[in-house]
């Protein structure tokens, strides 16, 4: 059904370039290459977003006067703050401050050669982050108070710090005027995004530290980073503590539609999970909990309103609302971790009740709304997250994928610990098994589960609508394996490892059942009928796409291999499939290192397109379409 | 061809989805005299029914039952008005609908096939049906069998409040209620007076069946 009807026309607007709405083309010179960005983006923020740094000592407030550059070609208007900085003759031959100079049109832009050497971590997918943390320190030596400088406390820290123009709390005053005594007025200041969140005696600049959460249903990871070096200097992951109320966000939340007192208690959970970690991260790098001024967190949106105590019943039924896409301020205290007292947090917003921080933070670790290929990122999971598009446009949906990459509902199936199957490589004669562990195989976890199935249609023991071929076809071509293809009662098995008890007994050993096959069949036609519908969206053919993104903590492990012959992705040459890793995780890590990536976290809220697909007419007919196995 | 050999081909056909030789073969066979009942009872019937049992152990999927599906529902067609006029028809009327908050439809919908191709006439109402659209449109077609369909955990409270509605509106004891959808257990079905559950399409049209047969041992003709 799919091949017979024409790819519908591409549904985004395609404005023409520099109408205010659009895209527009940056050349930064010498050597800096191109890059588009929305129209209106401050040329600043473009060059960040692209790794190529600007001298900037405010961070981009127009305040330090330091990130001048010069229009080569094209217009840039005057700003407020311009006039200030440069001679009229400057301005005319085109200076401007590139934080205040929005690009409104096709600009090339001369880059001065750095005063201040920037320093940039790499992060995400090969990117590279100019570090640029929102925590800031400043070693301050104040004049102490006189009878004829009567500065309020607060007033003398202020006027230090002109250039940040930071806000102050009052639990920050209740600690201030003691410890500005108790250090003769020689402290170090912390402001993070704009508030003075606490003075340190003396000077403690060299210690400056962050902790990124990715806060995962199953998999809970934190980092420990070094916002100087932008290095992480621990990292620690554990199980999310919510897991007795169920595997996946449905659960969970119907346990809150149960029980009136669970809310409280899966938030509690989540913070001991996020607490316990954060020790452990602390204790490995012999880091204060108070040297840590900020945390960042990504997570599906279940998982952010369940550890904020927000009640998530709405997104598990139609319409599928969430309570906000972008968070009020809010306080690390607030995720129940041990850090400095008024730490903010930074939590990725989210695009909806599927697509949530977690896949926006793995778009800005992979640059898939700044990249100028067309791109296809998929993080498979239970509810898997699909985006489409390049630097132009970009799409994105979820699709419900079920248990079966976790290997959930899977006879033999298994969590990838010791003794779980995660390779399979099957030949006319042989069958080769890689256990982790390197012990007996028990059982099989998602990744040997579709390799398994990769090899057994790729070999032809499984016909491309997934079902095992007939007993007398199976003993004629594949005399060596025949045996292994048996029955356990009514249902068709192929065993992968008898175990010690021999082959009498199918029903002991480690086999993929029919079922399971079947199984495996919905959750890859769910995540291929996603990006069918996206790449019909885009009114693009699939042979377009220049990279597969495979994240995702089952995605990573996924063989690209395997992921082709089973459908889950376009067939596309190997190279272009690249497991990504844990994106959402180095999203967080970049959001801490870098104010300017945070606010592109914001833009991808913008500018992405959600795409529902509950509801679409469409839908069933693409999906049984992409039940069989190519061919 | 002996009538037996019409009633093996249309067995055999309708099993592996073989739409054009099964209404050709109805055709002929009533070309040749065999009676429309047989060929529903004796041949399209039993074979619907091995492609749910097929598809119970795996070795049929979606795409496979749809087609079987299909080839039936041709063959449907054309005896349908035949088997009204002996008032063989009908052997109920079934509504059916996801329930409200959900929007899954694969699973219902295959019920529906199956519902259909044993005879039943089924009223689909479609996804996120609220309770006030269950009871009105109960009120409205009068079925014997109303089906409650959800696939979230989320969802499937949906079942009470549509049971409480029919309750409210004084029509619970018109008409059977059956439950049913991926996460749905027959613990979950009593617990929230549902008549029946099945855990698929095809023990849906066999549950159907049997509660249609009880009720009427129970209420006196």
């Amino acid at each position: 059904m799919s091949a017979a009807s024409p790819p519908r026309r591409a549904a985004v607007r395609e404005p023409a370039p520099g109408d205010g709405a659009g895209r527009v083309r940056l050349r930064f010179e010498p050597g800096g290459g191109d890059v588009r960005v929305p129209s209106g983006t401050p040329i600043f923020d473009a060059a960040s977003w692209n790794g190529i740094a600007i001298d900037s000592t405010c961070g981009g407030y127009g305040t330090c006067r330091k990130c001048k550059v010069r229009i080569v070609s094209g217009e840039a208007p005057i700003s407020s703050v311009d006039p200030a900085a440069f001679t009229p003759e400057q301005l005319r031959a085109g200076w401007r401050l590139a934080c205040r100079a929005g690009a409104r049109e096709d600009l090339v832009v001369e880059v001065p050669p750095l005063q201040t050497r920037p320093k940039a971590a790499l992060a995400g997918v090969g990117r590279h982050v100019i570090l640029r943390p929102a925590v800031v320190k400043r070693h301050l030596v104040l004049d102490e108070p006189t009878l004829e400088d009567q500065r309020a406390d607060l007033q003398r820290v202020l006027d230090a710090l002109e250039d940040l123009e930071p806000s102050a709390s009052v639990e920050l005053l209740r600690e201030l005027g003691g410890i500005l005594r108790r250090s003769h007025f020689d402290v170090t200041a912390i402001v993070c995004d704009r508030e003075l969140i606490g003075l340190e005696p003396g000077d403690t600049t060299d210690r400056r530290y962050a902790v990124a959460f990715d806060l995962g249903t199953t998999t809970v990871v934190a980092t420990l980073l070094d916002l100087d070096s932008g290095q992480p200097v621990a990292v620690r992951s554990m199980l999310n503590r919510q897991q007795p109320y169920g595997a996946d966000v449905i659960t969970r939340i119907s346990a809150t539609m149960m029980d009136a007192t669970a809310l409280v208690a899966l938030r509690e959970r989540a913070h001991e999970t996020l607490a316990q970690l954060t020790a452990e991260v602390l204790a490995e790098a012999e880091v204060a909990a108070h040297e840590v001024y900020e945390i960042t967190v990504c997570g599906n949106v279940t998982m952010m309103q369940l550890a904020l105590g927000i009640d998530p019943e709405p997104l598990s039924m139609a319409p599928f609302v969430v309570a906000t896409h972008a968070l009020p301020a809010v306080r690390a205290s607030e995720f129940g971790v041990a850090v400095h007292p008024r730490a903010p947090a930074f939590v990725f917003p989210s695009l909806g009740a599927y697509v949530g921080g977690d896949i926006v933070a793995g778009m800005l670790a992979s640059g898939l709304t700044r990249d100028r290929r067309l791109r296809l990122f998929i993080d498979v999971g239970t509810n898997s997250e699909i985006a489409l598009g390049d630097a132009d446009r970009v799409l994105a949906t979820a699709a419900p994928a079920g248990p079966a990459f976790e290997a959930a509902q899977i006879r033999c199936g298994m969590r990838a610990a010791d003794g779980a199957i995660e390779g399979v490589r099957i030949t006319e004669d042989e069958i080769t098994l890689q256990v982790i562990g390197d012990r007996e195989a028990v059982g099989m976890c998602g990744s040997g589960l579709v390799d398994a199935v990769a090899e057994l249609v790729h070999c032809g023991l499984l016909d491309h609508s997934g079902r095992f071929i007939a007993d007398e076809e199976a003993a004629l071509r594949f005399p060596a394996l025949s045996r292994r293809l048996t029955r356990i009662g009514q249902e068709r098995v192929f065993v992968l490892d008898w175990r010690q008890a021999g082959e009498d007994d199918p029903a002991a050993s480690v086999f993929l059942s029919q079922r399971d096959v079947r199984e495996l069949q919905f959750a890859k036609a769910s995540i291929a009928t996603g990006w069918d519908i996206l790449l019909r969206e885009l009114g693009v053919p699939a042979r377009e796409i220049s990279q597969v993104l495979l994240a995702g903590s089952f995605g990573a492990y996924l063989t690209p291999l395997s992921a082709v012959r089973i459908g889950l992705v376009p067939k596309l040459a190997l190279p272009r499939i690249v497991s990504a890793g844990n994106v959402a995780g180095e999203g967080a890590k970049i959001a801490a290192l870098s104010l300017r990536e945070r606010a592109e976290a914001a833009s991808i809220v913008r500018e992405v397109r959600y795409v529902e697909l509950s509801g679409r007419t469409d839908f069933n007919d693409l999906f049984i379409d992409q039940l069989a196995f190519p061919g | 061809m002996t009538h037996e050999e019409i009633l093996q081909l249309l067995y055999e056909e309708t099993l592996v989805g073989n739409a054009p030789a099964v209404s050709d073969g109805v055709n002929g066979g009533l070309q040749d005299g065999l009676e429309p009942e047989r060929m529903l009872y004796d041949a399209l019937i039993p074979s619907l029914e091995e492609v749910g049992a097929r598809f119970e152990r795996g070795d049929y999927f979606v795409p496979e039952m749809l087609i079987a599906a299909r080839a039936m529902q041709g063959a449907l067609d054309i005896l349908r008005p035949l088997l009204a006029e002996t008032g063989t028809a009908g052997v109920g009327t079934f509504l059916m609908g996801t329930v409200k908050g959900d929007v899954h439809d694969i699973g219902k919908n295959l019920c529906n096939i199956m519902l259909e191709g044993s005879g039943f006439t089924v009223i689909d109402l479609g996804v996120n049906v609220a309770p006030e659209t269950f009871v009105e449109q109960v009120d409205e077609h009068q079925p014997d069998i109303v089906g409650f369909s959800a696939f979230l955990t989320t969802t499937m409270p949906m079942f009470k409040a549509n049971i409480n509605a029919l309750q409210k509106a004084g029509m619970r004891d018109d008409v059977i209620v059956m439950v049913g959808g991926a996460p749905v257990t027959p613990q979950y079905a009593e617990a929230v007076g549902a008549d029946g559950y099945s855990a698929d399409a095809s023990s849906a049209v066999k549950k159907a069946k049997e509660l249609m047969q009880l009720r009427r041992e129970r209420v006196p003709a």
